[in-house]
Order: structure tokens, then C-alpha cells, then sequence
């Protein structure tokens, strides 16, 4: 048996633990590395759309792809809608904060108006995704419709798992 | 070919300094943590307002008594949204008019409004039961808003990790 080289040696007791090291690092996009108020995605949970996906059992190659197009093509339309229900959602906690409750059931028709046209939209998305499934797997079609809920939300809580920006 | 003292202790220095920045990672909270996490854990709501405002042992009490009621005050709310929202998936999946999924968006836009109206009015009695200092800390106010949306959904407790679940 040959006895290893001193290079070798070496390159093994060095570099397996930065390797090692490298492995256990956190994993940093760049974003989020200054509290800009953004949401900060969890790595540890799927996106909805994804959940979604999982639970219908799409076809990975064929109706999947179609689906996220169909997600993404929603998204855009929602866009403005999310944000007229963070506005009026912001002005609910500021009325909130004053105890300025004689405001709030009009604040409260205004949120139910743009919830009612957020709610469309997941509607036409969940419609198209409908008719392109398959028989055996419309069955899970409910549970998927419950994990599509405020999809489209600019919600600050969504994926964040805890991680919070305030107070710091 | 024999490996020499000094390539040996060369190595071990190398594999010291390799090693240090995970120790120095393996402290809880602070250094390049994010907030929020403290050794690698998520923290649940209470904490997270806990930590945020700076919350008392009594303050702390009581937040957690007004959540705790203001979650069971939630049921009816609750069911609600989710059964408005499984009725208009329903609808969908009986392909049924464009009327009556018209109308299952509009009950489901009420029951939502009626989650996040109960939702920033709990935030407001939350706030008020905070010392002047602790109001106005803006940050903390703002973490807490952001904390409210969707506490009430889970059935059996609001003091959990905040997930992606939403309305």
C-alpha cells in the first residue's frame, strides 16, 4: 500500500472543512441584508403557488408549467388590487390605533370591496386551473382552492416564519 | 514521503481558522441572526411581541389574555371566511353560473373584511395596553400590524409561528 502525499494530505484536511463550513453558511440572496421593510422569503417553506401544485398533482412537464404562467399572469393583474388592500387594511389599524371606531364600518365596506375584486381574481385563475385538470385529480381540487387563499396578497406575513423586521 | 512538523501544524492552523466562523454563527440572537430567531429557532407571535416591545412579565400577561380572547372570539368569524371561501371553490368545481360565483366572491370579500376589521381592532386594544414609550416605538407598532393578518385562522391557537396562511 502506498503512503498518501504530503499535497494530498493536505488538500484533504484543508479543504473538507471549508467545504463542511460552506455547507452550514446561511444561504444569502443579497436581499433582506438591510430591513427595507420587504418580506423576507423562508427558504424552509414552499411558496403557495408550488403548494398548490403538490396538492393537485400536476403533471410536472405539462400542466405545471402552465399553471405557474397562469399564477404569474394573475399575479400581475392583482397587483394593484393588493395593494388597495394593504391601503385600506393600513387605514383599518391607523383608525384602530386612534380608537376611532365611528370610521371604521366604512373603512370596513371599502377593505370588502377590494377583498370582493381580489377574490375574483383567484377566482378566474382557480377556474382556468379547473378545467385543466385531470378526472382523478379534481378530487383535490377544494384542498388546493383553500391553500390558493390571499395568494395574491402583498402580505407581509406570508413565508416570513417568524422572521420579523420590527423592533430591531 | 514522510509529512513534516511544521506542514502538519501549518494544516491545523488552517483548520482552526476554517472552523471559527461556524462557531462564532453558533451564537443565539445576535451577529448576523435575523431577528426574529434566536439560535436558530422561529419565534412564535408572543415572542416575537414580546421582543419587539420590550413587553413586561405583566404586560406580557395580559397580551397574551387579550389574544387568547380575541381568538375565541374569532370562531364565528373565522368559519365563516373559510366556509364562504370553500362555497365559492364549490362553485368553481360545479361549473355553476357566473351569477352565483359572483355572488360567492362578494360574501367571501364581507367575511374577509369582517377577519381583518377584527384583526386591526385587537391590534388597537393590544397597543392601548402599552406604556406611552412602548406605543411610540414605531417599529414594534409597525412589526405588530404586520403580525395580526391571519392569527385568528388557525382553529386551536394564534400563538404559532406565523406561516403563509392568508385570506
Amino acid at each position: 500500500m502506498s503512503r498518501p502525499s504530503a499535497t494530498a494530505l493536505f488538500a484533504t484536511l484543508v479543504l473538507v472543512p471549508i467545504v463542511l463550513s460552506a455547507q452550514n453558511a446561511p444561504i444569502q440572496s443579497g436581499m433582506g441584508n438591510d430591513d427595507t421593510g420587504a418580506p423576507k422569503l423562508s427558504l424552509a417553506e414552499p411558496l403557495p403557488g408550488e403548494k398548490m401544485i403538490d396538492r393537485l398533482k400536476l403533471d410536472d412537464k405539462t400542466q405545471a408549467p402552465e399553471v405557474r404562467l397562469l399564477l404569474m399572469d394573475a399575479s400581475r393583474d392583482a397587483a394593484p388590487v393588493a395593494q388597495k388592500v394593504l391601503d385600506i387594511r393600513l387605514r383599518l389599524g391607523n383608525l384602530a390605533l386612534q380608537n376611532n371606531l365611528e370610521e371604521m364600518p366604512a373603512a370596513t365596506e371599502a377593505y370588502a370591496a377590494a377583498a370582493t375584486e381580489m377574490a375574483a381574481i383567484e377566482a378566474r385563475a382557480f377556474t382556468k386551473i379547473y378545467a385543466m385538470l385531470k378526472p382523478n385529480q379534481q378530487p383535490n381540487a377544494a384542498p388546493a382552492f383553500a391553500m390558493m387563499a390571499g395568494i395574491f396578497q402583498l402580505s407581509p406575513g406570508r413565508g416570513r416564519g417568524g422572521q420579523r423586521g420590527g423592533g430591531q | 514521503m514522510r509529512v513534516s512538523l511544521p506542514l502538519l501544524a501549518g494544516t491545523m492552523i488552517v483548520i482552526a481558522m476554517a472552523a471559527t466562523p461556524r462557531a462564532q454563527r453558533g451564537g443565539g440572537g445576535g451577529g448576523g441572526m435575523p431577528p426574529g430567531q434566536f439560535g436558530g429557532f422561529q419565534l412564535n407571535r408572543l415572542e416575537i411581541l414580546t421582543a419587539d416591545f420590550q413587553l413586561t412579565k405583566d404586560q406580557k400577561k395580559a397580551v397574551k389574555a387579550l389574544l387568547d380572547d380575541a381568538h375565541k372570539g374569532a370562531a364565528a368569524t373565522r368559519d365563516a371566511l373559510i366556509s364562504s371561501h370553500a362555497a365559492l371553490g364549490a362553485a368553481i368545481a360545479a361549473n355553476k353560473g357566473q351569477a352565483e360565483i359572483d355572488a360567492a366572491v362578494k360574501q367571501y370579500g364581507q367575511k374577509a373584511a369582517e377577519m381583518a376589521t377584527l384583526e386591526m381592532k385587537t391590534l388597537g386594544q393590544l397597543v392601548q395596553q402599552l406604556d406611552v414609550p412602548q406605543r411610540g416605538n414605531q417599529a414594534a407598532v409597525r412589526s405588530a400590524f404586520l403580525l395580526m393578518r391571519g392569527i385568528f385562522l388557525d382553529a386551536k391557537k394564534w400563538d404559532s409561528v406565523p406561516d403563509s396562511r392568508s385570506y
